[in-house]
């Protein structure tokens, strides 16, 4: 049996790791009672877990205040007055576990620093002499041309012809196209997909009639006296008079004997043929459900597809139980509404994501996405009765994403049949696009550029003629090129005499075309 | 050797500068400004094992936003921290408010879930807020937390005869069930608490469990299940979000400094959920430095030990939500400042 001591700002890996270095497997772990450890008992049990994965067997004995030697790391919380249970000591060895203490470094700023400042200075001055001095003008010197070859810039302006330049085209973006096809007009589309899901309740509008149907005993006449009549279930019943229209049906095959015939003479002497008609009772029900279905004593029926003359039926007690009332049920309305809401919602979330994984340069193509839907439940069906309903919904959605600069790369290259001979596009156009129109599987884009057609100039060409001329030169250069109309050029920092020239480093030097002002 | 000491010369005026520096911070504490109470802007506190992060929100006609925030080290006492704290966000915006939200991670917080079903006769009544209120007391009352005081309660679903609705206040039914929030801390402790805002002379307007702010941010980005964590040097936050319920909150003294350790922490943790049918599959790390290497240690820990989280992705909710390091938390606290 191992005792192992722990100081109150221990660590849990800390006594994990210990745990993992000690042989023993029976061991006693004595943690101070105010350590934050013990506050949480998730850690005695990781404490307790990693040992039993060890093959060792932990016991917890009650801490007391760290012994002088076992270092306290400060506590966070103001301490609270816990009493600390003495513990007995026992025989048992006990190793306490100190952590490691601060590594303070104490600095005795001031003198130090004001001793190497002055013992630095006093070396400088030792060793000054004519090393010094040539050292100095060296340094002067090679500080003037870094100076000369870094610090000076020229920005050259020049003032040229120019032509007012429109061109708009329409360009087709589909996510079957994989590379811009300026002959085409295409440009690729980017798919983006992303997973999204949530839920949404709405009342509900959808009416139906519900209730239950009238039934009874109604009684078959068969007035023809030479064959039975036999009714399929489910032979349709009209009523006649007041419930002329109202559908019955016989609820099972009835067969009605034919009836018969019988004389007599009246006493006028007439003989007088007399039919009774073979009857047969059967039970029927409304076709639909409601009150109006209920009929009284005497009601008489038309059976099926025979005449009234030679079948019909009465109700002889009536029928009765026929109800209704109204409910508000789920319409398919209101299912698709619900739908079309949280597709809405679910496409507008994703495309706000979609927004956040754009690179640079890319474009998301509003109002142009395919959406799937990967699941779709309902609190309610259609048709069931219910105030409120609610869907839960997983979307895919994929949204379609072009790069501008594909779009600006084919505006150019349309644009240039449009550029008389000996000008070129200036810089700085501007270029705007809107989707025209969403399709299948591509889209159409309106690219417009909105800029000038100055005449062209040969930068190279003009940069290496001007590098390291004086200003005068370098003005007279820029007046002796006819397809220059003027130009300002600007040098900074202004410096005296000769050293004001043109810098002799090109990447000091910047040249822009600029449309000459009306 | 002239360059030697041409060094130590450099080092020495490094640390003249930091002895400059030093004023600043033993000066006095800085209050928030009289002037600047308004109802619109609230102050957000998280208060956690290692660190002190405070924000200033405004509330504007969407969401609160961030004027300005600040995080420190709790490497002094606590109150030290937090009015050292405070000064350094006066610094950046002299105009702070009064009004505060406390939102703490504190491993003795007592939390419980659970959902309150409440018959109502008269369904075809209008709820009202006290209806839902009565709830909530009945639910909070009737929990035994072993002492601790209640200190925070919410709703956090509702359904209605079956159907999931926003808002009950208003709505007419039979029966309603409501999720239910509460978390639960000594009183000793939350006193603690009080006195840090009181000693700053902030009217503290409520105190939060930082976890469930978190757990409702990510719930209001279209997530429903996730194993959430908080990853400091030496602690580790986790929260288990089933169906869009927390099903429950773990802390534990283990952190990025030792990621071997960790993972093992991370085993027993998630064992306490063994028994719950249906797990996440998203974990979720946020406020987490070096998620890379404790990606890896969890991959490696879920895929030994749980056979049920062999698909797990990961992913950085601070990433997600565009959220800088430590302002994820002190979001997630602001919207708690929208209801002040």
């Amino acid at each position: 049996m191992k005792t192992l001591e722990f100081g109150i700002g221990t660590s849990l890996a800390k006594i994990l790791s210990t745990l993992k270095g000690v042989e023993d497997n029976d061991i006693t772990v004595i943690i101070p009672r105010e350590s934050p450890l013990l506050e949480n008992p998730l850690n005695i049990k990781i404490l307790e877990k990693s040992a039993s994965d060890l093959g060792k067997s932990l016991v917890f004995a009650e801490g007391v205040r760290s012994s002088p030697n076992v270092e306290e790391e400060p506590n966070l919380e103001p301490k609270t007055a816990i009493p600390s249970p003495s513990v007995p000591t026992n025989s048992l060895p006990t190793h306490s576990f100190e952590e490691p203490s601060s590594n303070v470094t104490n600095f005795n700023i001031a003198p130090s620093f004001v001793d190497r400042l002055l013992r630095f200075l006093a070396k400088k001055v030792r060793h000054s002499g004519i090393f010094l001095i040539g050292g100095v003008a060296l340094l002067f010197l090679l500080g003037g041309y870094l100076f000369l070859e870094n610090v000076p810039t020229a920005a050259i302006n020049l003032y040229l012809d120019n032509q007012e330049l429109i061109k708009e085209i329409t360009v087709t973006g589909s996510p079957l196209v994989s590379e811009p096809d300026p002959l085409k007009k295409e440009i690729p589309l980017t798919p983006l997909t992303a997973t999204k899901s949530s839920s949404d309740s709405a009342k509900t509008t959808g009416k139906k009639t519900v209730g239950t149907s009238a039934t009874g005993t109604v009684t078959l006449r068969n007035y023809n006296t030479v064959t039975a009549k036999t009714f399929p279930k489910g032979t349709v019943i009209k009523a006649t008079d007041a419930l002329e229209g109202a559908k019955y049906i016989l609820d099972q095959v009835v067969t009605v004997p034919q009836g018969s015939t019988s004389s007599h003479i009246d006493s006028s002497g007439k003989k007088i043929n007399e039919t009774d008609p073979g009857r047969k009772d059967a039970t029927v029900t409304s076709v639909e459900v409601g009150t109006k279905y209920n009929a009284s004593s005497g009601q008489t029926f038309v059976v099926g597809t025979e005449g009234f003359e030679n079948v019909n039926a009465v109700a002889s007690a009536g029928l009765s139980g026929g109800t209704s009332k109204e409910v508000t049920v789920v319409s398919e309305t209101d299912v698709k509404n619900l739908t079309e809401k949280l597709t809405k919602q679910l496409v507008g979330n994703v495309n706000q994501e979609f927004g956040g994984k754009l690179s640079q340069g890319q474009k998301l193509v509003e109002g142009f996405s395919d959406t799937k839907v990967l699941q779709k439940d309902l609190t309610h069906q259609v048709g069931d009765e219910a105030e409120l309903f609610g869907i839960d919904m997983e979307l895919s959605v994929t949204g379609y994403a072009y790069n501008s600069s594909e779009l600006e790369t084919l505006l150019y290259i349309a644009v240039e049949s449009s550029v008389p001979e000996g000008y070129e596009v200036a810089q700085g156009a501007a270029i705007t696009s809107e989707v025209l129109k969403t399709e299948n599987k591509s889209i159409t884009l309106l690219a417009k550029l909105n800029g000038y057609a100055i005449t062209k100039v040969d930068r190279e060409n003009l940069m290496s003629s001007l590098k390291g001329k004086s200003l005068d030169q370098a003005e007279n250069f820029l007046r002796s090129q006819s397809n220059i109309a003027g130009f300002e050029i600007i040098l900074s920092p202004s410096l005296p005499g000769f050293l004001n020239k043109i810098p002799t480093n090109g990447s000091k030097i910047k040249i822009e075309a600029v449309k000459k002002s009306d | 050797m002239a360059s030697d000491e041409l060094k130590q010369l450099l080092r020495d005026i490094i640390i003249w500068r930091m002895l400059l520096k030093l004023p600043s911070f033993f000066s006095s504490k800085k209050q928030p400004s009289q002037e600047s109470k308004t109802s619109d802007d609230f102050l957000v506190a998280e208060i956690n094992q290692e660190k002190i992060s405070l924000g200033f929100f405004t509330d504007q006609d969407t969401k609160p936003a961030l004027v300005a925030s600040v995080t420190e080290d709790r490497k002094a006492d606590l109150f030290v921290v937090f009015n050292s704290s405070l000064g350094a966000l006066a610094e950046k915006n002299p105009n702070l408010p009064n009004r505060a939200i406390i939102g703490i991670n504190d491993p003795k917080i007592e939390t419980m879930t659970t959902i309150a079903r409440l018959n109502r006769e008269k369904m075809h009544e209008e709820m009202t807020s006290e209806d839902i209120e009565r709830v909530l007391t009945q639910v909070g009352e009737d929990y035994n937390a072993h002492g601790k005081q209640l200190f925070f309660s919410s709703v956090t679903s509702a359904v209605l005869d079956g159907v999931r609705i926003g808002n009950p206040i208003g709505a007419r039914g039979s029966v309603l069930e409501l999720g239910c929030f509460n978390a639960y801390l000594e009183k000793e402790k939350l006193d603690l608490y009080e006195k840090v805002a009181q000693e700053a002379k902030l009217d503290l307007e409520k105190i939060v469990p930082l976890e469930y702010c978190i757990v409702r941010a990510f719930l209001d980005s279209g997530t429903k299940d996730g194993i959430l964590l908080r990853i400091l040097k030496d602690f580790t936050t986790l929260s288990f979000v089933e169906e869009s319920n927390i099903v429950g909150v773990k802390t534990f003294s283990l952190g990025s400094s030792e990621p071997d350790f960790w993972g093992e922490g991370l085993k027993i943790a998630l064992q306490d959920f063994s028994q719950h049918p249906r797990w996440p599959t998203l974990v979720s790390f946020y406020d987490t430095e070096n998620q890379a290497v404790l990606e890896k240690v969890a991959k490696e820990t879920l895929e030994k030990n749980f056979a049920n989280l062999k698909e797990v992705r990961f992913e950085n909710l601070n990433t997600r939500l565009g959220f800088a390091q430590f302002e994820a938390s002190l979001y997630a606290l602001s919207v708690e400042g929208e209801t002040l």
